[in-house]
């Protein structure tokens, strides 16, 4: 995939796509958070994502437009099918941010160098939230993200919403390109991951260069 | 939440009663203030109109004959009939849709007598399933000793619980975001419904369990069960149904009902949600780890693990499938836009199949597209051929588009026009011989040829007029004459029948120009021939498709036959008309009506002694009579090549003479038209393409 905008015939002025994944458990609002940046709109009624869903939008980098491409993933979809026999406690997603990690670095071959942002969503349901910030923010540092805490359903946050992304499309923009044997153009993947109520969000970027 | 269920509907019946109830109450308070349920609202009123309409029992009762009465006793008769039915469209106003899927699926066997001892047998089981995973540690009477929370052995009913718990969570999540623009799913009483039977199917199907897109699949059936009993509730309401039909559609039963329905099609898509490549032994063993590996392919930034070494899962191979074998059988040319976009099938593919395309349409079109689903067979085959149809139903506004517009198109599928179009396409491809190509879709195929004819025809066509003219009078026939001949192949042009010698030609004619046009599908239906060997087409499907190819062209010149005389009889008419009133002006009297046969000869001969413009009228005069000759089919146009350019020169300068009559403009259209009827129909498809590519 990194490849294809490699190959694409690209219009006269070489715009950039930075490719930015959305990964974390299921109902944490992945597709709210997206679909928030990429429409404007809060999506009150989402349906459960299967396999996976495409949106993209322009952004301004430092004065450079860049097409970022947002894969909103199914939070079932390759994440630990063993659980339910294997765990009898009640995971909330920030548990379950480790394994999303792991997954991430499993299957970027240069995960190091890909950027990642942590969200919180639902905030807007602070008074309900699992995990309190210090908490996060100290997970978050000790795996080199940003955190960020956001509700993609209060209008007043998009701002917030905006700055997730921008920020992510600003690492990318700054990143070096990771040279790898086959692949020249750069792969860097940003995570996120959620909780039930405050929701962490893992991203899970690459940035195709072309 | 699940110990709360009663767990014998038997002694449970009122209280399952009343809930049931909850539904239509919903739905009665909310439906007309929703706008956004129209999908259910239509449902509704289609059956109440139906009732209605009929407004006695018997229309309902004999329904149920026609549907389930087999004459004579035939053991495939039910099945037969039933098959026929979905295909030709009218399970849509069926009331017992719900009875005809369980058929299709095999939930009920096809003699009817056996239905009502199947019923029960498969409801209690479903009973006892239940029964079986609705455990409760805190009510049971065991051994603390055994049982401690603490335990972790695998056989403590409280591990058991708290993995219950986590399971009912995971689908609580989904249940709850089950179509949520329907009131329907989100009455309470539907959602318990929905949970229970994903509870009691994963708990059954340990190494599957649950996997999100399940649900989706369960909720059509949960409604169409939903509207079968509404309606036998309106029916009792006037009249006593018969037993069978009682306990067929009986509110109580709605759950097990559902849930074995739901078995039966969960048997032909278990494999597409499994995330393990290995048997399913192995998988429970399995620490996950590979199923993981070997689900990344699904994912969209999978770079090149499929290397590592596990087989990919079923869904990959099945959609590498559809995409690597069928669509490039199907439509070449849209495979490999497809594949240069380095769109891999999966990334849009997993859900419209996980969810038997649930997501692609609305609710009402959905069913329809699975009437046919199921009737065609058990095991879902009609899937691949449906996806290719709906690849084939969207290949102008891919090919048009780039890797964003495509994904776009892809992950949100345009609104269909017709479903029935889609799944006649699908059962086409699938089975050629006895399913015809749907009619405007070969159309749409053409009118996109002309778009792509380059080259200008200088060579005046007849036909052309004639089609131009027919055009306007007759409803468009053009497209349809283009689609015989583009069909029919070159060597049917021998079985044309031999009555039309001058005809012949002309069609040749009219053939070596669609030829080029279409030129650019040749690889697709060629290769559609060429691959007779495989199991999707034998060589008899496509003799028998030329077979009947053959038949249609023979119609259609046929029918052009008619046209052409009748054309030829109305311009010999107005051309006497505008002879005689020609004649009665030129003071000369060569030009009597007894010349009219040899129309060359008198505009030649005229041309010494006439005014310039008389002989000008004159010539055109006779340049009708020659169409006129053509048309008849007593001239043909390859004799009259050297006077064609006589003839053409005239055609183009042919000034616009004085209209007398009605018929006589029309004449002169056709005359004018003569030179941009080559043109026009391409500028027409133009703006079709057009559309199609910009359809904002």
């Amino acid at each position: 995939m990194s490849l294809k905008s490699k190959k694409e015939p690209q219009p006269q002025p070489q715009r950039r796509v930075f490719k930015v994944i959305v990964i974390g458990d299921s109902d944490v609002g992945k597709t709210c958070l997206t679909y928030r940046f990429c429409s404007g709109q809060f999506q009150d009624k989402t349906e459960a994502t299967i396999g996976v869903d495409f949106r993209e939008r322009m952004v301004d980098v430092d004065g450079e437009l860049i097409k970022l491409q947002l894969w909103d993933t199914a939070g079932q979809e390759r994440f630990r099918k063993s659980m339910v026999p294997h765990y009898y406690r009640n995971y909330s997603s920030f548990q379950n941010l480790p394994a999303w990690i792991e997954e991430c670095n499993k299957y970027c071959s240069s995960s190091g160098g890909i950027p990642r942002i942590l969200v919180g969503n639902k905030s807007d349901l602070k008074e309900k939230s699992e995990v309190d910030t210090n908490t996060a923010q100290r997970y978050a540092d000790s795996h080199c993200m940003p955190l960020f805490e956001a509700s993609a359903k209060e209008d007043k946050d998009f701002a917030n919403i905006e700055a997730i992304f921008l920020t992510l499309a600003h690492k990318l923009k700054c990143h070096k390109p990771m040279m790898s044997g086959d692949y020249p153009s750069m792969k860097r993947a940003t995570v996120l991951s959620i909780d039930k109520e405050l929701v962490r969000k893992n991203s899970d970027s690459y940035c195709a260069n072309c | 939440m699940l110990a709360t269920v009663p767990l014998n509907p038997d002694t449970h019946g009122p209280q399952r009663k009343s809930s049931q109830s909850s539904i239509k109450h919903d739905q009665i308070d909310k439906s007309p203030v929703a706008k956004d349920v129209k999908a259910e609202e239509f449902e509704k009123n289609n059956l109440e109109r139906g009732d209605v309409q009929s407004n006695t029992i018997t229309s309902y009762l004999a329904q149920w004959t026609t549907y389930f009465q087999t004459e004579n006793n035939a053991s495939d008769t039910l099945l037969a009939k039933l098959r026929n039915k979905a295909f030709t469209e009218s399970l849509r106003s069926c009331h017992f849709r719900s009875v005809c899927w369980r058929v299709f699926l095999g939930c009920l066997p096809e003699d009817v007598k056996q239905w009502e001892d199947i019923i029960h047998k498969s409801r209690q089981a479903y009973g006892k399933i239940k029964l079986r995973h609705v455990t409760n540690p805190h009510s049971s009477e065991r051994d603390v000793q055994l049982e401690n929370p603490l335990s972790q052995s695998d056989n403590s009913t409280w591990l058991q619980y708290f993995k219950n718990n986590e399971l009912k969570n995971i689908i609580e999540r989904d249940v709850t975001r089950t179509c949520p623009e329907m009131d329907f799913f989100r009455s309470p009483a539907v959602r318990e419904i929905l949970r229970n039977v994903l509870f009691c199917y994963a708990r059954e199907n340990d190494s599957l369990c649950y996997r999100q897109g399940m649900h989706e699949l369960l909720g059509p059936l949960v409604f169409v069960l939903h509207c079968d009993l509404q309606g036998a509730a309106h029916a009792r309401e006037i009249g006593t149904l018969p037993d069978i039909i009682s306990l067929l559609l009986d509110e109580d039963y709605l759950e097990h009902d559902a849930y074995l329905m739901f078995c039966q099609v969960m048997n032909a898509t278990n494999e597409w949600y499994s995330v393990s490549c290995k048997s399913k032994v192995e998988a429970e063993r399995d620490d996950g780890d590979t199923a993981e590996k070997a689900a990344i392919p699904a994912l969209p930034f999978q770079p090149v693990d499929n290397n590592v070494g596990s087989a990919p899962l079923a869904i990959t191979n099945k959609l590498t499938r559809i995409h690597d074998k069928l669509l490039a059988h199907f439509d070449l040319e849209l495979y490999h836009h497809i594949s240069r976009l380095e769109i891999i099938p999966q990334v849009y593919g997993l859900r419209w199949v996980r969810l038997l395309f649930g997501r692609e349409f609305d609710l009402q079109d959905l069913l329809v597209l699975w009437d046919a689903l199921f009737a065609d067979s058990s095991s879902l085959d009609l899937v691949d051929y449906i996806f290719v149809a709906m690849m084939h139903n969207i290949r102008h506004r891919l090919l048009a588009a780039d890797y964003c517009k495509c994904m776009q198109l892809l992950m949100k599928y345009p609104p269909i026009e017709d479903i029935y179009d889609l799944v006649h396409l699908a059962m086409h491809y699938r089975d050629p011989k006895n399913h015809p190509m749907p009619q405007h879709r070969f159309r749409a195929q053409l009118k996109v040829s002309t778009v792509q004819q380059q080259t200008e025809e200088k060579v005046v066509d007849k036909k052309n007029k004639m089609n131009f003219l027919t055009n306007i009078k007759f409803d468009n026939p053009f497209d349809k004459f283009k689609k015989g001949i583009a069909s029919a192949t070159k060597t049917k042009k021998s079985n044309i029948s031999p009555y039309m010698a001058s005809e012949r030609k002309v069609v040749q004619k009219k053939e070596d120009n669609l030829d080029k046009p279409n030129k650019t599908h040749e690889p697709k239906y060629s290769r559609m021939h060429s691959i007779s060997g495989s199991d999707e087409m034998s060589a008899q499907h496509v003799e028998f498709l030329h077979q009947k190819e053959i038949e249609t062209v023979k119609k259609q010149l046929h029918d052009l036959h008619d046209k052409c005389s009748f054309c030829s009889e109305k311009l010999d008419i107005n051309i006497k008309v505008l002879q005689k009133h020609l004649s009665v002006k030129t003071s000369r009297t060569n030009s009597t009506t007894d010349d009219i046969s040899n129309a060359e000869k008198q505009a030649s001969s005229s041309t010494i002694t006439l005014s310039a413009e008389e002989d000008t009228a004159l010539v055109a005069l006779a340049n009708l009579k020659q169409i006129r000759d053509i048309l008849k089919g007593v001239l043909n146009v390859k004799e009259h090549a050297g006077n064609d350019n006589n003839l053409q020169s005239t055609l183009d300068n042919f000034p616009t003479p004085p209209s007398h009559t009605p018929d006589e403009v029309e004449d002169n259209k056709l005359e004018k038209e003569t030179d941009t009827s080559e043109k026009q129909p391409r500028k027409e498809s133009w703006t079709v393409v057009e559309d199609l590519d910009n359809p904002n």
